[in-house]
């Protein structure tokens, strides 16, 4: 092997999984021995890894207290070494790294972080939206604005989390009794988010699954009565626009 | 392609643009000639950071400063990220970018942090292919810049000064002098830090850094956490007495202060390059 590639092998194996390969082709002194030198990378590796992830998920070290928290980061950096080019990203797995209701605070925290720097678009407005020819309705393809993500929840996730941004005990993890859809999405480069009704839900999961408005509307039909569907989807499509959820772009399809 | 004739600019003194300042900064217009932004942290698809960045970049000089060029890795140059690079070029319109003389990993993994290379011939020829790679890509000159290091290789052929000099000379870039890191490898590897300025070409340094650090059991780690020591300062004021009038900037990553101290250092630097600008201008 080249020796340029060898000493950058050598040396990352250091990094990665304390391989002692790379001790031979340091120049050790007697002030810093090169256990020393060495050192000084291998504690700054996982000390910059635990800081970029207690970045992202600030709740999570605040829960976990700044030890368990470290040990955690540093177990998440040996199984999933970055290949990210900006350290931003590096945390991308820890919500599956994670199990339970503390899985699911990392993905708010991950979601949170993903609208907050989002793609900037434009909402469609109401007046917008009134100007779609009522003909078009029907085979219309809504869009929703590229900030938009759609989680499900199964613990008091949520409620755990806000009392950790509020500096209070957090509450005591509990299972639901049924899954919960949650929304987030920015709105004037605030994030936003809430929970959602079945039927709310569905028709957005269905909207990104690219449907359009008439098979939406027929999908409604679980929750309501066919004479109310077309006052239902209409009142579902206001609330959309009003809370800037939908994308308004050329592409749309009416 | 060659940029030899390059013209410097000074631009005067500046800080590193920091989320915890972006308010201040647009509330109170502050006294700072222009700001260094960190590239990464803006190679993202929207939203409030880079809303910040376009609001500022009205009233003050930018420059972009990026840690993930992997310049040194035996790693093919990494395109995608350079198109990044290029795209926020485009954004930002900064007056120069920079990277670091060094490797981030090896095969496509980053271990995020500035690993030094091996000061040998094989090396130089590398990293010099990779900056004229990067520069052509990019269509204009890049500054490189000096680490701080705390291990040397056996394999090493020269010192880094010269190995820097080389480097640039190769590869017609620029110089990025981080005086700090010059004081703080001259700690850890026992030479002169003055040899090391002397030995570099005026004409390639278009910008400085300065910036503190600290003292952990009789080692000095470059950690852009602390203000800047009278040593530094004396090494930055021989620095300029060398160099002539270069751009400085103050960087802070860590521990960030409220921004009017870090206006009290960067006054303190004007006023270190005043003092010398005009006893140049009266030898002149």
């Amino acid at each position: 092997m080249n020796m340029l590639k060898q000493l950058q092998n050598d040396f990352q194996e250091y990094l990665l999984n304390d391989d002692r390969n790379i001790y031979k082709n340091i120049v050790s002194t007697e002030r810093m021995p090169v256990d020393k030198r060495l050192n000084i990378y291998a504690n700054a590796y996982y000390a910059r890894l635990s800081e970029a992830l207690s970045a992202t998920y600030p709740t999570i070290q605040s829960y976990l207290g700044f030890d368990d928290f470290y040990k955690l980061a540093c177990e998440y950096a040996k199984s999933h070494p970055s290949e990210f080019r900006s350290i931003r990203w590096f945390g991308d797995k820890f919500p599956t790294f994670l199990q339970n209701h503390l899985a699911e605070i990392a993905e708010i925290e991950w979601t949170m972080s993903a609208v907050f720097d989002s793609k900037n678009a434009t909402p469609l407005s109401i007046e917008e939206l009134a100007n779609i020819p009522p003909e078009s309705w029907e085979s219309m393809q809504l869009k929703l604005h590229p900030s938009v993500r759609r989680i499900n929840l199964n613990w008091n996730s949520i409620a755990i989390w806000q009392d950790l941004i509020q500096d209070k005990t957090p509450s005591d993890p509990i299972k639901n009794e049924f899954t919960v859809p949650w929304i987030f999405w920015r709105k004037n480069l605030d994030n936003q988010y809430c929970s959602l009704e079945a039927e709310d839900a569905w028709a957005i999961d269905a909207i990104i699954r690219g449907e359009n408005f008439g098979t939406i509307c027929e999908g409604l039909l679980q929750w309501n009565q066919e004479e109310d569907i077309g006052m239902r989807a209409a009142s579902l499509l206001k609330g959309w626009t009003e809370a800037g959820l939908l994308w308004y772009n050329a592409d749309i399809n009416y | 392609m060659s940029y030899t004739a390059t013209q410097n600019e000074f631009l005067g003194f500046g800080l590193g643009l920091r989320p915890d300042h972006y308010q201040t900064i647009l509330a109170e217009k502050p006294s700072v000639d222009w700001f260094e932004i960190l590239t990464e942290n803006y190679l993202i698809p929207g939203g409030k950071p880079l809303d910040f960045l376009d609001k500022i970049r009205q009233d003050y000089p930018m420059v972009m400063h990026g840690v993930s060029m992997s310049l040194g890795s035996f790693d093919p140059i990494d395109l995608e990220y350079l198109t990044a690079v290029k795209q926020l070029i485009k954004r930002v319109q900064p007056k120069w970018i920079s990277d670091h003389l060094c490797w981030t990993g090896i095969a496509q993994k980053n271990m995020h942090d500035l690993l030094p290379l091996p000061y040998t011939e094989e090396a130089i020829q590398h990293v010099s292919n990779k900056i004229m790679q990067a520069q052509e890509f990019l269509g204009q000159q890049i500054l490189i810049e000096n680490l701080s290091s705390y291990i040397t290789y056996q394999q090493s052929q020269m010192p880094e000064w010269e190995f820097l000099s080389e480097v640039a000379h190769r590869a017609d870039c620029l110089i990025l002098l981080d005086v700090n890191n010059v004081y703080v490898s001259a700690m850890n590897h026992e030479f002169k830090p003055m040899d090391y300025m002397n030995a570099i070409p005026a004409k390639r340094v278009r910008q400085i850094h300065l910036a503190g650090h600290s003292n952990e059991q009789g080692c000095i780690i470059d950690t852009h956490d602390h203000p800047i020591i009278d040593p530094v300062w004396d090494l930055y004021e021989k620095t300029l007495r060398r160099m002539g009038k270069v751009s400085t900037m103050i960087e802070r990553d860590d521990h960030i202060p409220p921004l009017s101290e870090l206006l009290q250092e960067l006054k303190f630097a004007r006023k270190i390059a005043d003092k010398v600008f005009a006893e140049q201008n009266e030898y002149a």
